[in-house]
This record gives structure tokens, C-alpha cells and sequence, in this order.
């Protein structure tokens, strides 16, 4: 119900708008006619009445009226006036396709008004269609076209009209964009009569064309015949059979047929004659064709009656024709060699291959017989086209064949004369000319008659020596010319490549060649280098030009070379790629593969060193605060458990611990070694100027050396040489006194932080094998001077590592003095002497413990200097402890 | 100069005469082609009406009686003692009712088979066809001088009934074109020039 009212609603909006904009548009009068469309070049009348209401409201009439076309006036000439309220216009020979005509009036006299407007068109009439035709493409629908004839410059309607007698088929009207044809919607039907027409009609009139009528089977354009086949004929080399299948339209209709053939190489086509070929058929043999020669086939159809049209040509065929006997005998002759020995004169008979036409096959071999007095023979078979033999001086004839696949050409017989043969007769006035782009050979002919003239000639150059070259002429003429390629070869790439560039060319066809095609010559060049020339062997289509640079425009052209000359062919230019095909991936790939792996092998051996890493970039620095004394007893077992290499070398055993080894050595060290220590000594001066802190390192704890001897009877030679750093800590903290009193060992004044991590690292070496000395004397020094500054260490190390191993005795006093001289750098001049003294007795008296009181109160007091806090203090120890001084 | 006059007014008859020997035959010759065609065109007409009429239509052991069909018979042999212009007058009686008939056909089909457009195609060419053919023997029995007799009477449309007895009736349309165009093409055979007649 609402939606009712809604439309009622609307309804009634739309009523009283339009009630009231046709009052707004109630023009004030009207042109007659409202749409006229005249025909070209007509006159044409229009009137124009005004309404009363306008005529009293502006106060005018008729002869106020102004016509206007296109906004231009149309000259009083032209008006009439007819009544008070009504005038009119005439336009003369109207050859505008379309005017705007106004009629205005000038309202009061002077103010110029519109009244009306009308548009004007203007054409021709539609001519009658002529040349009406039809056309059923078979399996298709039937098309007619016309000739529309001339433009109307209107809209025109073109209705194509068919009927039976007995009844009619729907219209088919052209559509605006093609006025001269129309498809009809219908299947034809073929061998009943259709009749059609066209009827045009447009605003000024219609008109009909013809009738056409026709049975639409005489009006079929049949598909073309398909699958175009050639087959060639063993038996006889000049034919070649053709097969195809005919399409369907054969079934209601018989065809007649056009085939055409050419060479490959031929542009023009040659026609089978079509009273051959008038009827149905799906084969046809080609005769008096080449042998051995490629041609080229096509074939359309039509009804045989010829009432209808041609199909289109079908797709083009091949075949070569059967190999035959060669046609001709090669041209034949014969060299000597000037040198003569033994009664022998070595002789080159030579021989010019035969062109495709006369070959008619593929040359296997050539066959040469020689012949003296006649009964002598000599046979040769080869492939090449020259054969040198030894002959006598006596006279031989040579004969010559060509042989292929199906047979032996006729001979070429050559006489070779005898040594002493004197020529008579000889060929005179031999003169050679320019003419038509030609050299001509001319001469007159002996006065004997002549089998044939050999002509030998060569090319007179600066830069080439005189090759010479030969013709074969036949005995009858006395004039000739040299001929050379009338065009080269057209070169193009196949592939290019980084490197490369596979070049490819047809062969010339024959009639360009214009003598045998001895070779061909690549010429290849960069836009900057010298040009380079190739020379290929007439029988190829393709080479592959190397070594070229990469990313680099080259420009190639070939020559074709007869026996004559040589004649370009047109330049052609390629660019090599900047990378070969797949280089970029070979490169990129293993690229990322390493990377990936390089940063696999990163990320584990961090994975695996991460203590170590972590040790170097984010020392654990302990705090003080929580640090509690590690228990140390002189009899705890880890103190001689260190016969393990794995204790040994392990890092945590000599973090923190120091050690030394003198030997006993009564000699002398070498003065190199010397030198040595004094580097040694140096570095360790410099090391303590790096040192600080009590994240500092263990050289620093080394400058507070101290002495251990061991109560152990089996390990007093080795450890009553050893000189242990360390520092004894007291087992108290912060003021507190320990239940127990123990004393704890440690190297230096800082360390026992660091040991409450790994407690593992207060284990000292005590027990090293002779064999295995110098490691931990190595590690000694990689531990205590494991910073950068402490390369020279290593070196001087391993100079005193070969002394040891010449000479034990003088390694361990060397060690004495190194160690000495250590200390001297180490503690200050105050307490050098003193511990020359007790690494001395040390060592040449193990076990003094006296002396090792005497020096462990010396790094008391250094480590008292230092502003160590009491819990530092040494303690008195009792035995295999330390002493308290 | 009379008998000049005449001979010139009697010679375009004696033309017109020859000149039409060769029209006819090409009118013969044309028909018979058609008919010839209409003949492959019927079987493949009746076998795609097999197809759309689902089963028991077109199984091996199908074989519905040959009903006789209102106002058209079958060709039978009684005809073959009749001559040619006789027979061909049959069978342009015959085309023309099976025209009619292939309409009834077409229109009951497309209530059965609306999604058939090629087969309701077909059988609308068909009965344009049928009409073209006898057409075109009413021009050869023209020109022979056999007149075909006055207007045929249209055959009588069969009553309404169920889709199975307009199937059938459909199969036996089609059977029954088939019979008739192709002994069109055998009557218009003797006819023909070097044909069996």
C-alpha cells in the first residue's frame, strides 16, 4: 500500500513538472517542416508561424523574422513573407550535409529573440545495388555482397532478401560498418535455387538491385585439399607423386584442381597443365622434373564445371627427386712437375667437381684410369678432386668418371703426352677484356680442329702470389668469360653466445653462383678492431666463430668464392651477452652457499667458544661482596693429581696459575738466548704497564712471585725447580675469624675471585714429566702473557725451545737466568738479589726452606705496597705449606 | 519473303524447343542431385532423432510397428509397375505431406526435446527440404508435360496424445522420408543421362 502511494506520489510530480516545463518551453511559434532531410543539391522551403500570443506580447508580426543557418543570416533575398504570422525561407542548391536553421524575431523592434530551430540533413538517395553476388564458403554460411554505389550521407538501410520457390528466409541486414555484404543466418542447401536480392531504403527513397538466381552449389569456394604430400620414385629419378585429401565438398560435387611446382631455390611457380587434372582425384604423379633436385608443391580445387570458385592454396609441400647417373664428364687436365728424376715425371691430373644439375646426386667417388700403349692400366678411385701419380715419359691417356649412388658419369679422356712431345697448332691472339661487368677470353682457333681449350689463368696480385686456375672449354667456341658469384651469401647467427656465436647461411642458389663455390670467407669485426677473415669450406652452412669478447658488437659479412672471384653478401651485426647462459647462476649460487656456510661455521664455533667468548667481551666480573674463600689444604689430592694432559693443557688449570720451570744446568746459556731474554724481559716490563685491576691479567700476579717446594720425594727434582706464583689468602673475611685456620693458595692478589668460579684452576702443576716440558713452560707463557703485546714472547720461546732440545743442561741454566733476569724486571732492584738467590738455591739445592720463607715474604710486602686488604697477609703454614715469615 | 517471315517466326520455336531439352535436363539432373543429398540428409536425421529420444529408442532389439501414418503411405511395391512421371507424381504428393508432418514433428519435439537445438533445426530443414524437392518435381513433371494433379489435400493432424506415441510418430516421420527421398532418387535416376533408365 505505501509503496502504491510512493508511485502515486511520484506520478503526480512527474505530471505537474512536465505541465509546467512545457509551459516554460512554449516557444512562441514553429518552423514546417520539423525534420527535413532534402536531397543534395535541392532547394528547400521552410516557414516559420509565430503564435499570436507572441506576435501582441513582443510586439511584432512576420516581417520581424530573421532566418538564420549555422548562426549566420540568410540574405532578405531569400524571405517571404506570407501573413502577419507566418514567413518563410528558401535555401538554394543545399550542399551541406547538415544546416542549423533558426527563425528569430526581433521582439520590440530591436531585441533579437530565437523562436525556433530545426536541423536540416541533407544526402542522396540510395542507388539501385549492383553486381550482387554470393559466395558459400564450404562448412560455412552464405555470404552476398553488392556495390552499395555512391555515399548518401544518410542513414541507409541494406536488407539482403532470399527466397525458395515455395518459400522465404528471414532478411539478413547489412550491418552500418560493412553496407555491401551480408552473412545469412540460414545453411545453404545445395541443387535448390535461391533467389536473392537487395533491397536499400533511407530517408529519401528505396531502391532494389537484381535478382539473383542461383543454385548455391555453383557458388562454393571448397576448403583446400589438405595433408599435401611428395614422394619420390626410385625407379625413375624425374617424377614425384603427390597425394592429398580432398575436402568433404567432393561428395556432392566433382573438383578440379591447379598445382603448381617450382625449385626450392625458384621464386616463379610452374603450372601442371589443368586438362590433367579436370577431375576428382587424390593423387597425381609430376614428371619431367630434375633428378635429385628439391621442389616445392601446391594445390587448390574448385567445382569441376568451374561454376563456383577457387579454394585458397594449400599448405606447400616438398620432395627431391630420385638421384641420377651424372649428366656430364668432369672437366679434365692434367699438371707436371717441372722436376724429372729417374725416368719419372711426377704428373697432377686435376679435376673440376660438377654442378648440382649435371652431378644429379651426391658424388661418392671419381674413378681415374690410366693407359700406356694400350694395355698398360692404372686404376684410381678417390674422393678428392686432383691425384698425383708417377708417370713415365712415355704418352698415357687419363681417363676420368664421376660416380653417385646411381651410377658413373660418361669419361673425360685426357691425353698426357710424352716427354719430348713438341704442341703445334698453338692458340693465337689471346686476349682477355672488361665487358658487362664480365672478363672476357677471346682467341682465334687453330686452323686443326680442337676437342676442347683449356684455359689457365690466376688473379695478379701484390698481396697474394699467382695461384693458377683453369676452365674447360668445349673445342667449338673461341670466346669465354670468367664468372664469379652474382651475389654473396646471406650470413645471420643461430646462437650467440658469451664466447661465440654459431653462424649459419643457405647455400647460393645456382643461378647466383655462376661457377662452383670453392669456399667461403668470414669476415668478422669489432666496431674498433681489426677485421678478421675465416675461410670455410664450400660444403658447410655453418660455422662457429670463437674466442669473441663478451658484451661486444660484432659485425660479420661472408664471401662467396668460384674459381673467378668473390662477391659479398650483406653485413650482418650481433652482440655477445655479457655473461653465458647460466653463469650468473654459477656464480651467485656458491657464492650464497658459502656465505651460508661461512656463517654456519661462524655461529657454531661461537656456539662452542661462547665461554671464551664471553670471558673476552663480557668478563663475569664477580662481585667482591658475595666472594667466600675456597678451602685449601696442603693435602688436597688435586694439588699432585696433574699427571692428565688433559689437566695440563686444559685453560682452567693455568688461568690463574703460574709456573715456572728451572732446571739445574751447569753451562752457560748461548748468548743468543740471551738476546733472547733481554726481549723477554722487556715484554714483561711492558706487560706490567698494561696491567690493572683485579680483572687484570695473571702476568700481573706473576710480578708477585713466590716459591713452592714440594714435600713430595718423587716429584722433588721437577718441583724444587718450579718457582709457583701465588698468593696466599686468608680464610677470613671482612674481620671474621674462621673456625678452622686454613690457608688458601693463590697466585696472585686478585685471582681468588676469579677461582671461586672455577675452583679447578688453583690446581698447580707440580708434577710435569721431563718430556713434557716444554708445553707447560709454553703454556706458562701463553698464560701469563696471553695479550697481544706478547707475541715476541712466543718467538723468543721458541728459541729457547731449540736450545732445550740440543742441550738440556744448558737450557736449564738458561732458564736460570731468564728467570732471574724475569724477576729482576719484575719486582724492582730491591728485590732482585734476593730472588737471584733463591731461584738459585732453588735450584741447585731443592728444598731450602729457609730461602723460600725469605722470598715469600718479599711478595708480602709487595703485596702489602700494593694496598692489599688484610685477608691477603701471609699466614704461617707449616709443612708443604708456606712459611710465614 | 514470307516463307521468310514464317521460317523466322516458326525457327525461335524450333530453338526454344531445343534449348529446353538441355534446361530440363539440367533440371533432372539437379533434382536428382538433391535428392541424393536429402537422402544422406534423412538418415542423419533419423539417427540424431533416435539419439534425443532416450529409451527404449535406438536399443538393437528396438523395433516399434510401422503404424500407418494419416494421409501418407509408405512406398511400396506395388508402385514399381507404374511409370516414371507417374511414380514421381507419388512422390512430390508424398514430400509434400511429409513437409507438413516433419512440422508436427518439429513443434511436439521441441515440447520434449527443448534442449535439442540441432534436431529441431534439422527437422525444420528437413521439411523446407522435403517442400524444395517436391517443388522441384512438380517442375520436372512440368516440363515432361505431367502436370501434377490440382491441390494436394493437407494431411489430417493426428489427435493429441502421450510423448511415447509422439515419439513414435516422430521415428515413423522420419522412416518414412527417408523411404520416399530416397525413391525420389531412384525414379529421378532413370531419368537422368546415362542413369538406369
Amino acid at each position: 500500500m505505501s509503496t502504491l502511494q510512493i508511485w502515486v506520489a511520484q506520478a503526480l510530480v512527474i505530471f505537474l513538472t512536465t505541465e509546467s516545463v512545457g509551459e516554460l518551453l512554449d516557444p512562441c511559434g514553429y518552423i514546417n517542416p520539423e525534420s527535413p532531410v532534402i536531397e543534395r543539391g535541392s532547394n528547400f522551403t521552410a516557414v516559420c508561424v509565430l503564435k499570436e500570443k507572441c506576435v501582441d506580447y513582443y510586439h511584432a508580426n512576420a516581417s520581424y523574422i530573421v532566418w538564420k543557418t549555422n548562426h549566420l543570416n540568410v540574405p532578405k533575398e531569400q524571405y517571404t513573407t506570407i501573413n502577419r504570422t507566418a514567413s518563410s525561407v528558401t535555401l538554394t542548391n543545399v550542399a551541406s550535409l547538415s544546416i542549423q536553421l533558426t527563425c528569430n524575431i526581433f521582439a520590440y523592434g530591436q531585441i533579437e529573440q530565437n523562436v525556433y530551430g530545426i536541423t536540416v540533413l541533407s544526402g542522396f538517395p540510395p542507388e539501385k545495388p549492383k553486381n550482387l553476388n554470393c559466395i558459400v564458403n564450404e562448412g560455412k554460411r552464405m555470404m552476398c555482397q553488392w556495390d552499395p554505389g555512391r555515399e548518401t550521407y544518410l542513414e541507409t538501410n541494406f536488407t539482403l532478401k532470399s527466397e525458395w520457390a515455395t518459400e522465404k528466409f528471414e532478411d539478413c541486414k547489412a550491418k552500418p560498418d560493412t553496407p555491401n555484404s551480408c552473412l545469412v543466418s540460414y545453411a545453404p542447401v545445395y541443387f535448390v535455387n535461391i533467389e536473392v536480392w537487395v533491397e536499400v531504403e533511407n530517408a529519401l527513397g528505396t531502391a532494389t538491385s537484381d535478382h539473383l538466381n542461383f543454385d548455391p552449389v555453383e557458388k562454393v569456394k571448397p576448403n583446400p585439399p589438405h595433408n599435401l604430400s611428395v614422394s619420390n620414385s626410385e625407379e625413375l629419378s624425374s617424377i614425384l607423386k603427390l597425394t592429398w585429401i580432398n575436402p568433404n565438398i567432393k561428395t556432392i560435387m566433382t573438383l578440379k584442381y591447379n598445382i603448381e611446382y617450382r625449385t626450392k631455390d625458384a621464386s616463379t611457380w610452374s603450372q601442371i597443365p589443368p586438362e590433367d587434372i579436370a577431375s576428382t582425384r587424390f593423387s597425381f604423379t609430376v614428371q619431367d622434373l630434375k633428378p635429385f633436385t628439391e621442389y616445392v608443391f601446391r594445390i587448390r580445387c574448385m567445382r569441376s564445371n568451374g561454376k563456383g570458385f577457387w579454394s585458397d592454396w594449400s599448405e606447400e609441400a616438398s620432395g627431391i627427386t630420385y638421384e641420377d647417373r651424372p649428366s656430364k664428364a668432369p672437366s679434365f687436365w692434367y699438371k707436371i712437375n717441372p722436376s724429372h728424376t729417374h725416368g719419372y715425371r711426377t704428373v697432377q691430373l686435376i679435376w673440376k667437381t660438377l654442378l648440382p644439375f649435371e652431378a644429379n646426386g651426391k658424388i661418392l667417388d671419381y674413378e681415374v684410369t690410366l693407359t700406356r700403349w694400350k694395355s698398360h692400366l692404372q686404376n684410381y678411385t678417390t674422393n678428392d678432386t686432383k691425384l698425383t701419380v708417377n708417370l713415365t715419359d712415355d704418352r698415357y691417356i687419363a681417363t676420368l668418371t664421376a660416380r653417385n649412388l646411381v651410377g658413373k658419369s660418361d669419361a673425360s679422356a685426357l691425353t698426357i703426352p710424352a716427354c719430348d712431345f713438341q704442341a703445334t697448332h698453338p692458340v693465337m691472339d689471346l686476349k682477355a677484356f672488361p665487358k658487362d661487368n664480365m672478363l672476357w677470353v677471346e682467341w682465334t682457333a687453330p686452323s686443326k680442329s680442337v676437342k676442347k681449350y683449356i684455359l689457365e689463368w690466376c688473379v695478379l696480385s701484390d698481396s697474394s702470389p699467382c695461384i693458377p686456375d683453369w676452365q674447360q672449354e668445349d673445342g667449338t667456341v673461341h670466346r669465354t668469360y670468367l664468372r664469379a658469384p652474382s651475389k654473396g651469401p646471406i650470413v645471420r647467427t643461430k646462437k650467440v653466445g658469451k664466447n661465440e656465436a654459431v653462424l649459419e647461411w643457405d647455400q647460393l642458389p645456382v643461378d647466383a653462383q655462376n661457377g662452383f663455390i670453392r669456399n667461403y670467407t668470414i669476415f668478422y669485426r669489432t666496431v674498433i678492431g681489426n677485421e678478421t677473415a675465416v675461410n670455410v669450406d664450400s660444403s658447410h652452412t655453418e660455422y662457429t666463430l670463437s674466442s669473441l669478447t663478451s658484451d661486444t658488437l660484432y659485425m660479420v659479412r661472408m664471401t662467396a668464392y668460384t674459381d673467378e672471384g668473390g662477391k659479398d653478401g650483406p653485413e650482418f651485426t650481433f652482440t655477445t651477452p655479457k655473461f653465458a647462459q647460466g653463469e650468473i647462476e654459477a656464480i651467485v649460487v656458491p657464492v650464497c652457499l658459502a656465505f651460508l656456510l661461512t656463517t654456519l661455521l661462524g655461529v657454531l664455533f661461537c656456539f662452542n667458544k661462547r665461554d671464551l667468548i664471553k670471558k673476552h667481551i663480557w668478563p663475569n666480573v664477580p662481585d667482591p661482596s658475595k666472594s667466600h674463600i675456597a678451602q685449601w689444604s696442603p693435602h688436597t689430592p688435586p694439588r699432585h693429581n696433574f699427571n692428565s694432559k688433559d689437566q695440563m693443557y686444559s685453560d682452567g688449570n693455568f688461568t690463574d696459575v703460574s709456573v715456572v720451570e728451572i732446571e739445574a744446568n751447569d753451562k752457560k746459556p748461548f748468548p743468543e738466548d740471551l738476546k733472547s731474554l733481554d726481549l723477554f724481559k722487556k715484554e714483561k716490563i711492558s706487560t706490567e704497564g698494561h696491567s690493572s685491576g683485579i680483572g687484570g691479567s695473571s702476568c700481573m700476579s706473576s710480578s708477585r712471585p713466590s716459591i713452592s717446594s714440594s714435600d713430595d720425594n718423587e716429584s722433588t727434582q721437577n718441583t724444587s725447580s718450579t718457582v709457583q706464583y701465588s698468593t696466599v689468602v686468608h680464610s677470613g673475611y671482612r674481620h671474621q675469624v674462621p673456625s678452622v685456620q686454613v690457608f688458601s693458595r693463590s697466585e696472585s692478589t686478585q685471582p681468588l675471585l676469579d677461582s671461586e668460579e672455577r675452583p679447578e684452576d688453583l690446581q698447580l702443576v707440580d708434577n710435569v714429566d721431563n718430556n713434557d716440558e716444554i708445553l707447560p713452560r709454553q703454556q706458562y707463557f701463553k698464560q701469563n702473557c696471553s695479550q697481544p703485546e706478547t707475541s715476541p714472547d712466543i718467538s723468543h720461546f721458541e728459541r729457547s725451545k731449540q736450545v732445550s732440545s740440543s742441550n738440556e743442561e744448558d737450557f736449564v741454566r738458561l732458564k736460570q737466568q731468564q728467570i732471574s733476569d724475569l724477576i729482576s724486571q719484575s719486582c724492582g732492584s730491591g728485590q732482585i738479589k734476593m730472588f737471584q738467590e733463591v731461584s738459585t738455591a732453588d735450584a741447585f739445592a731443592p728444598g731450602t726452606e729457609g730461602q723460600v720463607e725469605r722470598f715469600e715474604a718479599v711478595g708480602m710486602e709487595a703485596a702489602t705496597d700494593e694496598g692489599m686488604p688484610k685477608s691477603y697477609l701471609p699466614q704461617t703454614v707449616r709443612q708443604g705449606g708456606y712459611v710465614p715469615q | 519473303m514470307l516463307n521468310s517471315t514464317n521460317s523466322h517466326r516458326k525457327d525461335p520455336q524450333a530453338d526454344s524447343s531445343v534449348s529446353l531439352l538441355p534446361h530440363l535436363e539440367a533440371k533432372i539432373r539437379q533434382t536428382h542431385s538433391l535428392a541424393r543429398l536429402l537422402t544422406k540428409y534423412a538418415e542423419q536425421l533419423l539417427q540424431e532423432y533416435v539419439q534425443h529420444q532416450g529409451d527404449p529408442f535406438g536399443q538393437p532389439g528396438f523395433s516399434p510397428p510401422r503404424l500407418p501414418v494419416a494421409g501418407l503411405s509408405a512406398p511400396g511395391p506395388s508402385h514399381a509397375g507404374l511409370p516414371v512421371p507417374e511414380r514421381l507424381r507419388l512422390d512430390a504428393a508424398a514430400l509434400a505431406a511429409l513437409a507438413a508432418l516433419l512440422e508436427l514433428v518439429r513443434r511436439r519435439q521441441a515440447e520434449l526435446n527443448p534442449r535439442a537445438p540441432r534436431l529441431l533445426r534439422r527437422l525444420e530443414d528437413a521439411g523446407r527440404q522435403a517442400r524444395a524437392l517436391g517443388a522441384a518435381l512438380d517442375t520436372v513433371l512440368a516440363a515432361l508435360g505431367a502436370a501434377a494433379r490440382g491441390p494436394r489435400p493437407e494431411p489430417p493432424a493426428p489427435a493429441a496424445a502421450g510423448a511415447f506415441p509422439a515419439k513414435l510418430l516422430g521415428l515413423r516421420v522420419c522412416g518414412l522420408l527417408r523411404d520416399w527421398v530416397s525413391r525420389t532418387e531412384g525414379d529421378l535416376g532413370q531419368l537422368v543421362p546415362g542413369g538406369p533408365g
